[in-house]
């Protein structure tokens, strides 16, 4: 079995069957399979094969899906990155990848012409332009498709063989890329179509990047369980809701911001979003409150989950515990294991902090070209994820913080967190990030970054006071800056290395 | 890190240690439990010498004892060959010999019928009796187990053979079908996932534990999920309705037969069956009348499914949310292909009557164990020819007509023994209907029913044939009707047709 065999029983099973849609075109089984052969026998064509990487600079779009099984197909191993990357940036995943070819579009094209010339491994003829004009100097993916035999490719790809190449965002140090094989990804599809109920039925809604790991294999869980992919391009609220109400849509990821943000649409209460059976967040914890609104809207199930691209996902809140547990990201997924060490390795007791650690076939294979990294990460089969957390009686996850966004004042740890959930509380605070600042006496200090609600002023003061009523008065923030919006990554998360940097330039010892 | 069947139970045995794993009668045993009881005999098998490779013949009736030596026996990389606990002698030893399995592991009373058997198996060296020890051979198996409640560091692959279940061997002598680690897993994952199974869900188990059905579809979706089994010691209609109320069980998997059995069993003033909340039936083709009956009276969901041992379970299956079928034995699987192919294996049009091949994840790499010739045959071009005749819809849903076998020709005319035993059976009077072909010299066959009348009702030949005639084309109603007590059944309540026309054939009927 691998992952290109999916389409292909699918499209033996029931060809007719829609399983792919964007804006307005439609693909049945048939239809998919039939256009990501041809795609696979022309990149064979130009002498991609098993084992070569390629690149992939897109935005969302139906040709993602289908480049995703073609290289799948022929054992090819998938690159996907992100798509605002350029200069330096870009030029050293293409190159740390080695990748042979690369996929872009017009919204991409300037980011690689920028720095395609100091592409080491990706010839000139070897960039295929996805978009209804292409300049002169690029291969037209259409022309691919057109050209390929729409036989199956004949090659053996097996469990074992890599699939993809995940880049992490770097928050800290050099991106890696983390290797995961078909197994890897097929054991996703097993779990999470049970786990998500995303069964035969099913209308999944893509509404962060596909060049994400949740995404692709939410997605791709999808058409393994034979249902249906709605692909959104760029998220909005608005279409977002649309297109659950005009496709039925049964299930979607969102991360906590996009939650947020269709919840506080005008009227979404009015619209008929019975079709949703399953959401799944992730990312960052949502607040109790925050998941009332949620399923009071869509009256489904709602499941948050935690993991690493490294690990896959370590624990799953389920919709029956929601509620009962706060700021909770759950208890191990599926046949995962999970466990809360101290730095020597051993358990710690229940309710105590400690790095959070995990094992099961859904970690990756290696960092690619970096085994030294893997080596240091890895212990007896257990990946050190980095994060800190407890375990509570019910052998329930408690995210504390990431190890390094802990922040250390007079030798006593202050997790962000904490101060996060209390400034959440403030009726007039939207949204808030706290980082460590320099500090010459206690070697750091607190600050809070905050975004109010629109139309509310707070003076620093007001809300310093706010906080230490609530929480010990170290872990309250000494200083305060109020600010429009927060930087975050395309999948939602707070860039905190962003935040930390103007007050860390020129500094040696920390980020 | 690779999942197998073995370690599933580790994982579960550390994330949920206190969760009820498996309930019979009073006894209930918690996943830690379990895990530890297994790992235990599990080190005694290899303080015996039994390793990877090694095929142990397991011979128990439903237990906790028959789970515990089943995942011991792969803990220790061996492969689990469940008999049949009517086998005889010399059944066994035609299994034992097939295998050349090295040991057997026997509840008391069964080995004790059958003993005997040891002098024709040299390669049979251990036989670990669970309950009292007689002969100078046996050994108890609470003596053997071990102190030691790790679990064994055994290298196991997912192409090894994790159980070799022999077919009830509708034609021909019985074939052991190989299971391997992978193909086990991939087909419990598709059924877990077509039946939406929780952790909260509660499995009863009345089927037996030493048939594919039992272990792979109830036992190992159970185990796979988290949940809990509930097992029964044999399929007692009275027996199921009061587990049902008393563990709150969610699932019941049976095949029709005990189906039929639970509707005339069931008493509302006494059976409370509301915490079921979605049933399988499979084994042999269900009539559509069964399955509204028990869906109404029980207020659930019955989904029809088809599958084989040799696949590990079931192939296709209608989905628990979505689009059901009537008389549609559903979609396949994940990693699952069907096709209805002609006799010299073209592909067939939709609607086109056929025979069902198959092939995929859920078929193991080593197929018959020991029979190269039947697997070049029945594997022929890769595919997994299932003897049975069907066609698929528009949208991919299956029907299954008959066994390819147990078809009649009557003057050229085609006779689909199931669909006629489903409008047989959607008589009021009814309970259970066999059709087969009986000899004619002018028309080569002709068919005829085999009724088990409901309790206490009376019905004439007449009666039945106009019934039919009313209701199918006047060439496939049954010709003659003879009313019996109780239709010969496998283990798991399949109709056994091979026997109704042995005893036609000796002249009995």
């Amino acid at each position: 079995m691998n992952v290109g065999n999916i389409l292909r029983f699918a499209c033996r099973n029931f060809p007719n069957k829609e399983c792919l849609i964007c804006d307005e075109e439609r693909f049945t089984y048939s239809l998919l399979n039939e256009r990501v052969n041809r795609l696979a026998n022309s990149l064979m064509d130009m002498g991609l094969k098993k084992g070569d990487n390629a690149a992939i600079l897109l935005q969302n779009c139906s040709q993602y899906i289908e480049i995703y099984f073609a290289l799948a197909k022929i054992g090819a191993v998938a690159v996907p990155l992100n798509f605002m990357l350029k200069g330096k940036g870009l030029e050293f995943l293409a190159n740390n990848s080695a990748a042979r070819i690369m996929f872009l579009e017009e919204a991409t094209r300037e980011q690689v012409e920028d720095v395609r010339s100091r592409f080491t491994s990706i010839g000139s003829d070897s960039f295929i332009f996805i978009g209804s004009t292409v300049p002169e100097e690029y291969r037209p993916y259409e022309k691919l498709i057109s050209e390929g035999s729409p036989e199956e490719p004949d090659v053996p790809v097996d469990e074992d063989d890599d699939l993809i190449i995940l880049y992490t965002s770097g928050t800290t140090g050099l991106p890696k890329g983390i290797v995961l094989t078909h197994r890897n990804r097929l054991t996703y599809f097993n779990w999470c179509g049970l786990e998500y109920g995303m069964l035969f039925d099913g209308i999944h809604m893509v509404t962060t990047p596909l060049y994400h790991n949740v995404a692709c294999f939410l997605s791709q869980t999808q058409f393994y369980t034979g249902g249906t992919v709605v692909v959104m391009r760029k998220f909005f609220a608005e279409h977002s809701v649309e297109l659950i109400v005009r496709e039925k849509v049964t299930s979607t990821f969102m991360v906590p911001t996009q939650l947020n943000l269709v919840l506080r649409m005008s009227g979404v209460e009015q619209r008929n979003l019975s079709s949703v059976r399953t959401i799944v967040t992730g990312a960052a914890p949502l607040a109790t409150r925050t998941k009332e609104q949620i399923i009071g809207l869509f009256n489904c199930d709602l499941h948050e989950m935690y993991g690493l691209t490294e690990t896959g996902l370590i624990t799953n809140m389920k919709p029956g515990d929601a509620l009962r547990k706060v700021r909770c990201v759950g208890r191990p997924f599926f046949h995962m294991e999970m466990r809360v060490v101290d730095e020597h390795g051993h358990d710690v007791s229940e309710g105590e902090v400690g790095e959070i650690i995990a094992r099961g076939p859904l970690l990756l294979r290696t960092y690619y070209n970096n085994e030294k990294v893997y080596n240091d990460a890895m212990r007896d089969g257990w990946f050190f994820s980095g994060d800190l957390g407890r375990v509570d009686d019910e052998g329930f996850l408690y995210l504390v913080d990431r190890k390094k966004d802990m922040i250390c004042s007079g030798g006593v740890n202050i997790y962000p967190m904490d101060v996060e959930e209390v400034l959440h509380t403030h009726p007039k605070v939207h949204e808030s990030a706290v980082i460590g600042v320099p500090d010459e006496r206690w070697g750091e200090s607190v600050l809070a970054i905050v975004v109010l609600k629109p139309g509310e002023s707070l003076t620093e003061e007001d809300l310093i006071r706010y906080c230490k009523d609530n929480v010990a008065s170290y872990q309250a923030p000494k200083l305060v800056e109020f600010v429009e919006e927060l930087p975050r990554n395309p999948s939602g998360k707070v860039l905190k290395r962003e935040l930390r940097e103007p007050y860390w330039e020129g500094r040696e010892s920390k980020i | 890190m690779m999942q197998t069947i073995s370690s599933m139970l580790d994982v579960t045995a550390r994330n949920d240690p206190e969760r009820i794993a498996v309930y019979f009668d009073e006894q209930g045993m918690s996943y830690g439990e379990l895990n530890r009881e297994v790992n235990k005999l599990a080190n005694g098998l290899r303080s015996k010498g039994i390793g990877h490779g090694d095929r142990v013949m397991l011979f128990m009736k439903n237990s906790p004892m028959l789970v515990i030596g089943y995942f011991a026996v792969l803990k220790v990389g061996g492969t689990a060959v469940p008999l049949n606990v009517m086998c005889r002698a010399h059944e066994i030893s035609h299994i034992g010999t097939d295998t050349s399995a090295n040991a057997i592991l026997a509840d008391d009373d069964l080995w004790h019928g059958e003993s005997s058997v040891r002098d024709v198996l040299p390669d049979l060296k251990h036989v670990f009796v669970h309950g009292e020890v007689q002969g100078p051979h046996e050994e108890a198996v609470a003596r053997i187990v071990s102190d030691n409640t790790e679990s064994p560091q055994v290298m196991v692959g997912l192409d090894d053979i994790a159980s070799i279940i022999y077919t009830s061997g509708t034609t021909g002598q019985p074939k052991g079908a190989t299971q391997t680690h992978r193909s086990i897993l991939s087909n419990v994952m598709g059924c877990c996932t077509r039946n939406k199974f929780e952790r909260d869900d509660r499995f009863l188990c009345a089927l037996p534990l030493f048939n594919n059905f039992a272990i792979n579809v109830v036992m190992m979706s159970a185990f796979a999920s988290g949940a809990t089994m509930v097992v029964v010691d044999r399929f007692d209609a009275r027996k199921v309705l009061d587990q049902v109320n008393r563990r709150k069980c969610t699932y019941f998997a049976g095949t029709p037969t005990m189906f039929a059995y639970l509707l005339q069993e069931y008493d509302p003033a006494r059976d409370n069956v509301e915490s079921l909340r979605v049933m399988n039936t499979g084994g042999a083709p269900c009539p559509p009348s069964i399955i509204e009956e028990v869906e109404q009276t029980f207020d659930t969901i019955l989904l029809d499914g088809y599958g084989q041992t040799e696949a590990c379970g079931f192939t296709t299956l209608n989905p628990v949310v979505g689009v059901r079928r009537a008389n549609s034995v559903g979609v396949p699987i994940s990693n699952l292909w069907v096709r209805i192919v002609s006799d010299d294996d073209q592909d067939l049009p939709v609607g086109e009557v056929g025979e069902i091949v198959e092939r995929g994840t859920p078929f193991s790499i080593h197929r018959y164990w020991n029979r190269p010739e039947i697997n070049s045959e029945v594997y022929r071009g890769g595919w997994f020819h299932s003897g049975d005749l069907g066609y698929v819809d528009d949208d991919g849903y299956l029907y299954v007509v008959d066994r390819k076998h147990d078809l009649i020709i009557t003057g050229g005319a085609n006779i689909y023994p199931a669909e006629i035993e489903g409008v047989l059976c959607s008589h009021p009077k009814v309970s259970l209907a066999a059709v087969v072909g009986i000899p004619d010299d002018v028309k080569g066959e002709l068919a005829k029913a085999f009724i088990v009348l409901r309790k206490g009702v009376t019905a004439t030949e007449e009666e039945i044939i106009r019934f039919a005639r009313e209701r199918v084309a006047k060439y496939k109603a049954p010709r003659a009707v003879e009313f019996v007590e109780s239709l010969p059944q496998g283990p798991t309540g399949k109709i056994l047709k091979r026997e109704i026309r042995d005893r036609i054939a000796r002249g009995d009927s």
